[in-house]
């Protein structure tokens, strides 16, 4: 490295000269126009751009499409799409749908919305609440007709009923939905450009007007010109410097999120004059597996999974919200617990045999030898599964208040199984500050004219703490949003 | 001092002779001078063609590349792509503005030589990145004469052995060949910079992302 830096400090100190140098020899030879144009960033032309190609950029792209947008381009600034998207396991939260319908789960937005404000600590932006409440019905419904189907119902932290809607397999959600969106952006002959690392925003007399990329592999320099912007680039939880500047305490935390949630979207549009909020609030998620920060997805504690600690003891409400898990998570002895659960809920969910392959988790045939694996007493282990069994059973109240749901079974089917977990970076609930028109606002209340925001880059939706399932639920119903008010803005 | 001396003797004569000399002479000249001209034309182009004359001047940054022309590593794109009988434009369409932005990288200095394990990188920020204006993606790798590939299918079925299949894009979309087929260094399997569990299937002699905090889901 050291080697590095002083060749670098080298070549910065004969950079001037040499570029003098080279200058003069060229325009000797005739070549000053050309070495011009490649100083010069290139030049693309569109209505719209949408930057970042997880699930709210997708989805903006393709409904800005289907309401006439042809000419527009996606930007990604990683050698692949998806973005945290990909890696999002649970589900969409959604209310009033026909798959609650079908199971007879009574549950409305009202209800939604309530769950979504009390879950945040009471700080989330009401208007943007009620927005995604009252249409995230009508997102399940566009994923549908864009042949994306979310009909398996699972129980989230901090919701009153079962309303986050998955893949009809139980697999990962974002293992469906962003393959899907991809699918509907292909056979629209929307194009996506990948390693273009947005670096700043173009403007015009006050109005945005389109984005400034560098290839992240030749370092070409680009000037993509366009009538409307839609920023889509995702949170910061993969930034440690931001982290440590909001929240230092979680700096050294190992984080679920993928590389690219840098935070970009976040600086360029208050380079431009945007507003922020919230951005001190960052989900830590509970249950990530600390060697190699894998997630131990939330719907698997919904299917009846529990976390014990060190004294082979529950300690806390597994159906929690995140933030409160991982708080008392923190406060077990060596601030680790283990997330347990039998083959009923294994088999349930694809993801379980995963952490099987990736060697994550301790198998036995029995609870006295899953204690074992686990290093724990096997009496205080047994005597916590036969006490959960009766709570499960109705014959007891838990300490903790949890209720598990009727179609949790006791935990009895061999094999069982154990995954070490701590709190992990998840989530940043804060960003741009947008309304509920996804129009990204500056201090003064004013909307950045031609400049749209959706996903985990926007604030103020999810408050102090975002719920589970909350933030597919915010890419495509925002998503949706941002790609029509986008095309409106453009035709109007 | 003769010219003066012929002069003052007899300056019309002189004058209609040494015209008609330089008359006689000039289509030998001018013949000789384009012969001379298209020789060397064609002997640079033969020169340009090969790897010598891209090292003549840029000794430093270019040794490593020409070397590994021969270096029979089977792991090094450069050097497979040599024994099959490419050549350095086969690749490196040479433009002008590809000629110059090189010309200019190296008389600024804008490109890192790491001494250690001799390879050329162009820097910027501290960021490693590769060094052409080649963008290695399937329409350019895949083309006919080159890698005959007519369907992504038939890519895809390649390596349908692995877990994780890296040329399957339905999940992320198309992958450009060069973010992970590095021809002048180490290939490096850009899955893992994500997905743990693929560190497992790096190939023999490739690399796995090194800004990888884990598996991820």
């Amino acid at each position: 490295m050291s080697e590095k830096i002083t060749r670098r400090s080298f070549v910065k100190g004969t950079a001037i000269a040499g570029a003098g140098a080279a200058m003069l020899g060229l325009s000797g030879c005739g070549y000053k126009d050309s070495a011009k144009a490649l100083a010069e960033p290139k030049s693309e032309t569109y209505d719209l751009v949408i930057i970042g190609s997880g699930g709210a950029g997708l989805t903006a792209a393709v409904e800005a499409h289907d309401k006439g947008i042809t000419n527009l381009l996606v930007i990604e600034k990683m050698p692949v799409c998806g973005g945290n998207s990909s890696h999002s396991s649970s589900g969409m939260n959604a209310s009033e749908t026909a798959a609650q319908k079908a199971a007879g789960i009574e549950d409305t937005n009202e209800l939604f919305i309530n769950d979504t404000y009390v879950g945040g600590h009471n700080m989330g932006d009401m208007d943007l609440i009620t927005y995604m409440c009252d249409n995230s019905n009508a997102a399940i419904e566009w994923l549908g007709n864009h042949d994306i189907v979310l009909d398996n119902l699972a129980k989230m932290g901090g919701a009153s009923v079962k309303r986050c809607h998955r893949p009809t397999d139980g697999s990962a959600v974002g293992l469906t939905l962003v393959p899907g969106l991809l699918a509907n952006v292909q056979s629209r002959g929307i194009d996506v450009v990948y390693n273009q690392r947005v670096t700043s925003l173009l403007t015009d007399n006050g109005k945005v007007a389109g984005a400034h990329a560098v290839d992240t592999q030749t370092l070409q320099e680009t000037d993509y010109h366009a009538k409307a912007v839609i920023i889509a680039t995702g949170g910061f939880g993969y930034n440690r410097d931001m982290i440590r500047k909001y929240q230092p305490s979680i700096a050294d935390f190992p984080s679920t999120n993928t590389p690219g949630s840098q935070g970009d979207g976040i600086i360029i549009a208050q380079n431009i004059g945007a507003d922020t909020v919230g951005m001190e609030y960052i989900q830590t998620h509970p249950t990530v597996e600390q060697t190699t920060s894998t997630l131990v997805a939330e719907a698997i504690r919904g299917a009846g999974a529990i976390l014990v600690n060190k004294d082979a003891q529950r300690f806390f409400n597994e159906e929690g919200t995140r933030d409160a898990v991982s708080a008392a998570e923190l406060e077990q002895p060596d601030k680790f617990s283990w997330c347990m659960y039998d083959a009923n809920v294994h088999d349930k969910n694809k993801a379980c045999s995963k952490y099987d392959k990736m060697g994550l988790s301790k198998k036995a045939d029995t609870v006295a030898g899953l204690a074992q694996a686990c290093d724990l007493d096997p009496t205080a282990l047994q005597a916590t599964v036969d006490a959960w069994n009766a709570i499960v059973a109705g014959d007891a109240t838990d300490e903790f208040g949890r209720k598990p749901q009727e179609t949790v079974q006791p935990f009895a089917t061999a094999p069982f199984y154990a995954v070490k977990i701590a709190p992990g970076i998840h989530h940043t609930m804060g960003g741009v500050r947008v309304n509920d028109k996804t129009e990204v606002l500056k201090s003064d209340g004013t909307a950045i004219p031609g400049l749209f925001a959706a996903g985990e880059v926007t604030g103020g939706l999810h408050g102090a703490n975002r719920l589970g399932g909350n933030a597919v639920c915010d890419i495509v119903v925002n998503g949706i949003n941002a790609g029509n008010h986008a095309a409106a803005y453009i035709n109007a | 001092m003769a010219d003066k001396d012929v002069g003052t003797s007899g300056p019309a004569p002189a004058q209609e002779t040494e015209p008609k000399k330089k008359r006689k002479k000039a289509p030998i000249v001018w013949g000789i001078v384009i012969v001379v001209i298209v020789v060397l034309g064609i002997g640079f182009n033969a020169w340009h063609n090969t790897p010598g004359f891209c090292n003549a001047i840029c000794h430093t940054p270019m040794d490593y590349t020409v070397e590994t022309l021969s270096s029979n590593d089977p792991t090094l794109g450069v050097t497979v792509h040599a024994q099959s009988g490419e050549e350095c434009l086969d690749c490196h369409v040479p433009t002008l503005n590809e000629q110059v932005s090189e010309a200019t990288k190296w008389m600024s200095g804008d490109y890192y030589y790491d001494d250690a394990t001799q390879m050329l990188y162009e820097e910027k920020d501290g960021q490693l990145i590769d060094y052409s204006d080649v963008i290695p993606n399937e329409q350019f790798c895949l083309r006919s004469g080159c890698h005959d590939v007519t369907t992504l299918d038939e890519l895809k079925n390649k390596t349908s052995d692995m877990a994780l299949n890296p040329h399957d894009f339905s999940q992320h979309g198309y992958v450009n060949c060069g973010d992970c087929h590095k021809m002048h260094r180490q290939s490096v399997l850009i899955c893992t910079q994500c997905h743990g569990e693929a560190v497992a299937e790096v190939p023999d002699g490739w690399a796995a992302s090194t800004d990888n905090e884990g598996g991820l889901e």
